[in-house]
């Protein structure tokens, strides 16, 4: 059940009708639960399982924690979770490696590669529950003691698959009031969902037939037909995220629950730092507050552990080397920022060359990001080179579709970061929102899977 | 809640108005929304169109209609459009030669057209027809497209649309064939460099033809047999690696039983500096072959109505 599929649709509109129309917390929280359970089950009905399972263990692991405020079981909490995580998603990796080793030294031995599914969303609401039980142990936050309200935190439709990664602390107050409609958050859900289908139908699927054809033909693409494919990515995957995270929220809004922005025109950056703080932010932040401070933070070999924590981010992504490059090239991107102390004047001209500059930096480590090992990424950067002689044309549509996204972002990027869509008349509201719905309309023939979903 | 109400209540009169709008002028819709109906709809409009061309990619990548009108002294439309099927290409066959002010018509002829099978005209109920695996979501999703006719022609809502609209409008002024082709940035470059002189192209001569062909083009011969229109067959050019092999045997049916003219291009490579790739020629490529055949049908006497 994807979010751009009819049934998503008349999904959701049924569990808010159900959820409006009671003013019992309890009964709502369970309408939640229920319809975030069979969102789950609908994909791949045995992951439930694991999904309630790893519910029921963190809901009794952070009452313990609070109780005993012990560091010994919130240990136990992350190393259960990371096994979790790690036995789903990287298991295969690691003995990919482990047997190119065993073959180096030429050992005649060869462990069996494992065949398991990949649980729809298990990084997301990994992460998120180790950022809680870590809360509590901080005495951040409260442990929850309604397992109702706990369930809703661990695995809310909007964002249970791809995120935004959210705290303890901003979700679960929202969940033990009684909130009246409010028309005006509808309104702006509305708003979100339909932009947020927008960016992902009309720009991402679209993006991504040509991004896929470049990047699965790299020997075919000549200088020009490298870049343009790789603007391509980087705007391919700035969409489908974004427009996951927007829907999201919007859908978040209408059950009258604000979830955080993750995404602020990230491409403007003046600095890789600065990209961090716009790109993927729930992310970012988790990474600064439960991995790189748990690392010694600034206190002690602060790079190093920039440098892990990037890493570390990187292979969160998936379970491959070209996950790890990818890290480590960020990484290592923020530790030449800090130790350069270079800064440039605070003009416009050289405001925009840093952005250009930062902007094609990030490009390049989308490379390793997108292509499907690392020999592939060595092709493209060659492709990149101008290596390749022409064979096929930049298209002119993903051209099309590029500035297309571009000129979206610069008008409506700020209206998807706060409230100022109520603020506009409603003609205008109208004429926006009916744009939105004909082009999705118009480009909804292929339903692609969020890119973030596979990880 | 005014405001939630009165933005809900335009969004949903506008959608309603719509889709009436859209059943009361479901023809012109979907002729907006789909290339090889808006062409015919373009030529029917034109309705002075002597010479029509009909076929896929290639033969839409081969001629460059406002040359051969020029080269031949006779207005000439092509309907040749990406993404044909053999059920569309009967369609438009049928519907051209429907058409009384079309005197002849170009068929490009190659094995994807013609392949084995019978041709027939798309059939409605075949396209419409469930298919028994869906699951609950694609079955979903298939009753939307069948209640609302706006979802059937949901491609006309593209931008492009707008500019479909004014291509319509202005087709008895002028030529619209360079929009549809790909690159088009390219194909505007390409106005400037006419001046390509006609390059030989090697034309395959069958003489002996041996009865070897699989293929029913029944449907086909009989539409074409009842016309009183002028048909050619056409065969574009292509590169070496998508030269025709068994030139001889091909098309040996329809052309022993109807005996209208096979020009087929398709047995000799073309020059590489010609082509896009190896089955469509490229801007120059097309003014060269353009201005070949136009000369070379004006030699033969083809263009004569019967």
């Amino acid at each position: 059940m994807l979010f751009n599929s009819i049934t998503f649709i008349l999904f959701h509109i049924f569990s808010i009708l159900l959820y409006w129309l009671t003013k019992n917390l309890i009964i709502r929280q369970a309408i939640i639960l229920i319809s975030s359970l069979i969102f789950y089950a609908w994909h791949f009905p045995p992951a439930l399982i694991l999904l309630l399972i790893s519910m029921v263990i963190n809901y009794f692991l952070a009452i313990k924690i609070e109780k005993y405020n012990s560091k010994k079981i919130l240990t136990l909490g992350v190393i259960l979770n990371l096994s979790n995580l790690g036995w789903f998603k990287y298991s295969s990796f690691l003995i990919e490696n482990f047997n190119f080793l065993i073959d180096l030294l030429s050992i005649n031995y060869t462990l069996p590669k494992p065949n398991y599914w990949l649980p729809l969303g298990i990084s997301f609401y990994t992460f998120q529950v180790i950022g809680y039980l870590v809360d509590v142990y901080r005495k951040e936050v409260k442990a929850e003691k309604s397992f109702l309200c706990f369930g809703v935190f661990k695995c809310f439709y909007s964002q249970l698959i791809a995120g935004p990664i959210v705290r303890a602390k901003e979700f679960l107050p929202q969940l033990k009031k009684v909130h009246s409609f409010s028309a005006d958050k509808f309104l702006l859900g509305i708003y979100y969902v339909i932009a947020g289908l927008a960016i992902k139908i009309v720009i991402a699927d679209t993006i991504a037939q040509f991004v896929d054809f470049g990047f699965t033909n790299t020997s075919k693409l000549n200088f020009l037909n490298a870049w343009v494919t790789l603007y391509g990515f980087a705007f391919q995957i700035l969409s489908d995220f974004w427009g996951y995270s927007t829907i999201a929220i919007g859908l978040g809004y209408m059950y009258g629950i604000n979830l955080p922005l993750n995404f602020k025109n990230p491409y403007i950056s003046k600095s890789i730092r600065e990209f961090w703080r716009r790109w993927h932010i729930t992310l970012s932040f988790w990474l600064r507050d439960y991995l790189y401070i748990s690392l010694g933070g600034n206190r002690t070999k602060h790079l190093r552990n920039l440098f892990l924590t990037m890493v570390l981010g990187g292979l969160w992504h998936g379970s491959s080397w070209n996950f790890i490059f990818w890290g480590a090239g960020h990484g290592i991107w923020l530790i030449l920022e800090r130790i350069i102390k270079f800064k440039l004047p605070r003009t416009k001209f050289f405001n925009l060359l840093n952005t250009i500059v930062v902007f094609h930096g990030v490009c390049l480590l989308w490379v390793f990001f997108r292509a499907k090992d690392f020999n592939n990424s060595l092709n493209y950067f060659s492709a990149l080179l101008g290596s390749n002689e022409s064979s096929i044309k930049a298209s002119e549509t993903l051209i099309f579709q590029i500035v297309i996204f571009v000129l979206f972002i610069i008008f409506f990027h700020k209206s998807l970061e706060d409230e100022r869509f109520l603020n506009w008349s409603l003609m205008k509201k109208s004429i926006v929102s009916i744009t939105l719905l004909l082009s999705i309309l118009a480009y909804a023939n292929a339903k692609l899977d969020f890119i973030y979903f596979v990880f | 809640m005014k405001k939630l109400f009165s933005y809900l209540f335009i969004l949903i009169s506008f959608f309603i108005s719509l889709e009436i709008l859209v059943r009361y002028n479901f023809e012109a819709f979907q002729s907006l929304s789909d290339k090889l109906l808006f062409k015919i709809a373009m030529l029917e409009k034109r309705a002075s169109d002597e010479i029509v061309f009909i076929g896929s990619s290639r033969t839409q990548d081969s001629i460059d209609v406002p040359v051969f009108s020029k080269q031949t002294n006779k207005s000439s439309f092509s309907i040749a459009s990406t993404g044909q099927n053999k059920n569309r290409y009967f369609y438009t066959i049928n519907e051209v030669l429907k058409l009384n002010f079309v005197k002849t018509v170009i068929i490009e002829i190659h094995q994807v057209n013609l392949r084995k099978g019978k041709l027939n005209f798309p059939i409605e109920k075949n396209i419409k027809e469930s298919d028994p695996n869906l699951n609950f979501e694609e079955k979903l999703q298939e009753s939307v497209n069948k209640i609302f006719k706006t979802v059937q022609v949901r491609k006309s809502f593209k931008p492009k649309t707008l500019f479909r609209l004014l291509m319509y409008l202005t087709s008895n002024l002028f030529n619209h064939d360079i929009w549809f082709r790909s690159n088009t940035l390219l194909q505007i470059f390409s106005l400037f460099n006419q001046e390509e002189k006609a390059t030989n192209f090697p034309l395959y001569q069958s003489s002996s033809i041996e009865q070897m062909i699989n293929d029913d083009y029944s449907s086909l011969i009989e539409l074409i047999s009842k016309t009183n229109k002028k048909i050619i067959f056409l065969n574009p050019p292509v590169g070496e690696k998508s030269l025709e092999k068994d030139c001889a045997e091909k098309y040996l049916k329809i052309y022993s039983a109807i005996k209208f003219p096979l020009l087929n291009f398709a047995c000799h490579p073309t020059k590489k500096e010609l082509l896009r790739d190896q089955k469509h020629l490229n801007p120059k490529g097309r003014v060269q072959f353009t201005k070949f055949l136009g000369n070379y049908l004006k030699k033969e006497n083809l263009l004569d109505a019967l």
